[in-house]
């Protein structure tokens, strides 16, 4: 969009039409003009220099209304997905995924996931990203945006300690509940990332099931699997308890594939498994997606002030090539004086 | 149809200058018909001058030109009185053009030249003992009289100053044409002062309205527009007459064809100058009245 800063300047733009009505060069008086007809370079510089001026004070006047093309949004097309990220900060993501403390040579969970994760988000310009974040009570750390610095801000802090508990339901909830219908055309996927799972209360399950099927999401469960730990695939022996108390990460993942969407989960027990998942999601979670460029401002003055400057450069070239006679000798008297008398 | 010049510019001519035409030398080719003596050939009876031949004495018989050797050869006795015609005095017309191309200021101020000369002119043919009368055109707009036939030695600062206060208007020769069929039908001279900036045809129209007359075209030419140096610029060019405008790029190539044009146009007049048989005098940028005596006597150019 073009806009003005200042449009009564505008108002000024019938001044363009002075250098035709006042030519910049000084007129000759010449007897007759049937006798110097012009030729063609004369006919062009005729037509060329009034309306040089014209451009000039019409640059000048466009650059005092302060013409700038606006900020604006273009909508793109490109590959990508509207993706929130929900990211697990039980006290347990900051073991390595042996199970205890790091030390120097192994890496935490939440420190692997926060470097891949980074990575992911810089892999894909395109996408729109949020992140939530959850242990007893979740948190909605960004909402879905285009700004890739806050969004890896917010995964950065997963190199802070975890909190005590994981409460996945709630958390789920937020995280859906964050996708705005508005955009509803684009790929839209939750990231569930975590190292364990707790019992969803019957409560927060209805929940999800009315907001899945008013939103309908992709969901990606990124079990980051401690060693040892009971795998969510693994259907229990005969002796032993499949409750969600006992198993709350396989109710979990029970409880995702009834909800009726998409719905995919990873186990990984090192970090090459979490960066094989992500590059899973990654190919997945790649279709067409319109997303909105901002564009900024852009300020025009500088060119048509660049403009002007040509043209009254050219004008004054013109200028100084002006011939006020037709002649270089100065007039004479009407009579030769008598002492000069041949 | 007099419009006036911005205070400051009268005085083109001064008396002296004006003086400096006085000695100009002119022949009136028809015959004068006048009773007052002067210096053309005329059709008037007079005491002294052309001898016609003898009469018979009669009433009013001048006794001191009776010839005597006639008279005494004469077998019936009769006395017989000599008959002269006597040079008179004529009318000389000075036309002036004040369209808008005399307005042209190049080597010289053409207006002023034209004053200058109308001015110079009405001083000779004073000195002469003829009668002046001057008319001023302002191209389409018209022709006013300057002065009426005269012999007021004022005439020549009169025409000056009046043409003086006219600028150059107008477009074409219809004012001059005007004043042409205003002259009496009585041929006389008439002086043409004029840029003949017009198609030749126009010119032809306005020779012809005059034919009646002894028409001595005063051209006033001016190297400044017919041959105008190549110098390269930018010259912003406005026609005079028309007010048509346009930018010429100066330089050699167009002003040697601005040129072949000007000199065309001069070739041109002086072809219908010869062929309507008026004797123009041409006055390129200053006049130099030594050349224009000259000019005058031979129907040349100065």
């Amino acid at each position: 969009m073009i806009a003005f800063d200042n449009p009564l300047w505008l108002l000024g733009l019938p001044l363009a039409a002075l250098p035709f009505v006042a030519p910049v060069l000084a007129p000759v008086g010449h007897p007759r003009r049937a006798l110097a007809p012009l030729d063609t370079p004369s006919k062009v510089v005729s037509i060329l220099l009034p309306l040089l001026g014209a451009v000039a004070v019409t640059l000048l006047l466009l650059g005092l209304a302060g013409l700038h093309r606006t900020d604006q949004t273009i909508t793109r097309e490109g590959r990508g997905a509207q993706l929130m990220l929900l990211i697990d900060r039980s006290s347990s993501m900051d073991n390595s995924f042996a199970g205890r403390r790091p030390d120097g040579a192994e890496e935490s969970k939440a420190m692997a996931a926060r470097r891949l994760l980074s990575d992911f988000v810089d892999r894909r310009p395109h996408d729109r990203l949020g992140v939530a974040m959850f242990s007893t009570s979740p948190m909605l750390a960004v909402p879905l945006t285009d700004h890739r610095t806050i969004v890896k801000a917010a995964i950065a802090t997963m190199g802070e300690h975890g909190l005590a508990q994981t409460n996945v339901g709630r958390g789920l909830a937020l995280a859906i509940g964050a996708f705005d219908g508005a955009t509803a055309k684009a790929s839209r996927a939750v990231i569930l990332v975590s190292d364990g799972a707790g019992v969803i209360s019957r409560e927060v399950q209805a929940n999800l099931r009315d907001l899945v099927g008013r939103e309908p999401v992709n969901l990606y469960w990124l079990f980051l699997r401690t060693e040892g730990a009971k795998s969510i695939f693994e259907v229990p022996t005969s002796g032993e308890r499949d409750t969600p108390q006992a198993r709350p990460e396989r109710h979990l993942h029970l409880f995702l594939q009834s909800l009726g969407v998409p719905y995919r989960a990873f186990e990984a027990e090192n970090s090459e498994a979490v960066e094989a998942a992500i590059d899973e999601i990654d190919t997945l979670e790649a279709r067409p997606i319109l997303y909105e460029e901002p564009v900024p401002r852009l300020d025009l003055d500088g060119f048509l002030n660049a403009g002007a400057a040509l043209s009254i450069l050219l004008l004054v070239l013109a200028k100084l090539a002006q011939r006020d006679r037709l002649t270089s000798a100065r007039m004479l008297a009407p009579i030769r004086p008598a002492e000069q008398a041949r | 149809m007099v419009s006036p010049r911005p205070a400051g510019s009268q005085g083109y001519v001064t008396e002296a200058e004006i003086e400096r035409f006085s000695h100009l030398a002119y022949a009136i080719r028809h015959r004068v018909a006048s009773p007052r003596p002067g210096n053309h050939a005329s059709r008037s009876p007079g005491p002294t001058g052309r001898f016609v031949g003898l009469r018979a004495m009669g009433d009013q018989a001048d006794l001191r030109r009776l010839d005597l050797r006639a008279s005494l050869t004469d077998p019936f006795g009769l006395l017989w009185i000599r008959q002269h015609v006597q040079d008179a005095s004529g009318t000389v017309t000075i036309l002036v053009d004040l369209s808008g191309s005399m307005g042209f200021r190049g080597s010289v101020d053409r207006h002023a030249v034209a004053v200058s000369l109308a001015a110079g002119l009405a001083r000779a043919v004073l000195r002469s003992g003829d009668r002046v009368s001057a008319f001023a055109a302002q191209g389409d707009l018209g022709a006013s009289a300057l002065v009426l036939p005269t012999r007021r030695a004022s005439a020549p600062a009169e025409i000056a100053s009046a043409l003086a206060g006219m600028a150059p208007e107008g477009r074409g020769s219809d004012g001059l044409l005007e004043a042409a069929r205003a002259l009496p039908a009585r041929p006389g001279l008439v002086f043409l002062i004029s840029d003949f900036q017009w198609p030749l045809r126009e010119v032809e129209t306005l020779l012809s309205a005059l034919a009646p007359h002894d028409v001595r075209p005063i051209v006033l030419g001016d190297p400044a527009a017919d041959r105008p140096d190549g110098r390269f610029g930018l010259a912003h060019l406005r026609d005079l007459e028309t007010g048509r405008r346009g930018i010429a790029l100066m330089r050699k190539a167009l002003v040697e064809a601005w040129e072949r044009r000007a000199t065309d146009h001069r070739a041109g007049l002086e072809a219908l100058f010869a062929r309507t048989g008026c004797l123009p005098v041409f006055v390129d940028g200053q006049i130099d009245p030594a050349d224009l005596f000259a000019g005058l006597m031979a129907g040349g150019r100065t």
